[in-house]
């Protein structure tokens, strides 16, 4: 019987840390060339996803299950927090008439 | 310039990690086909008894989230 019935067979947990490392630089640098909220934000969610799948990976290495449960935990509050990021962003472009980063600027004070 | 940055400090930071975090976070570790007792309903028993208290906190922060986006989305007319 599998870990979670998706594995099928031993399976290097090598490669799952390496795809979460390489989804990690991919969003590092989305996040840094990044010139619109909304790419920000995208790039944040792919950040957080590969923190998950190696989250995923050492769980189903330990064969605890507790590791699974988390990652449900972290994408809820992920969730949460992109909705009122976006509610956020939106109420600076009512002010503003611009959402950019650039915008956010003004938070120097 | 700022993206030649973004693409410089991000494969640095992917070789970095390849060479030197990664080999000795699992060395020669491969999920074998009995990994653990993780069976079908392990991650829901779970969740309803060890971690029922960061489940029902979970449900309050959603609704927080909720009531926090529609006071920010509200337009100023109407009230």
């Amino acid at each position: 019987m599998s870990a979670y019935g998706i594995i099928s067979g031993p399976m290097n947990i090598g490669a799952i840390e390496f795809l979460s490392i390489a989804i990690l630089s991919i969003g590092i640098y989305s996040f840094l060339s990044s010139k619109t909220i909304i790419k920000a934000l995208i790039s944040v969610e792919i950040m957080i996803n590969s923190g998950l799948l190696n989250l995923v990976g050492a769980s189903s290495y330990y064969g605890n299950a507790a590791g699974a449960d988390m990652t449900l935990f972290v994408l809820v509050i992920a969730a949460a927090e992109t909705v009122v990021a976006i509610s956020l962003f939106i109420a600076v472009f009512r002010k503003k008439g611009s959402a950019g980063l650039d915008v956010m600027k003004l938070l120097k004070g | 310039m700022k993206n030649k940055l973004a693409i410089i400090l991000a494969i640095l930071l992917f070789v970095v990690m390849t060479t030197f975090i990664q080999p000795s976070a699992f060395p020669n570790g491969v999920i074998s086909i009995n990994a653990g007792s993780v069976g079908n309903g392990a991650i829901t028993h779970l969740m309803f008894t060890t971690y029922i208290l960061p489940f029902e906190i979970i449900t309050f922060l959603l609704l927080a989230a909720m009531l926090g986006a529609m006071y920010l989305g509200e337009r100023e007319g109407d009230k």
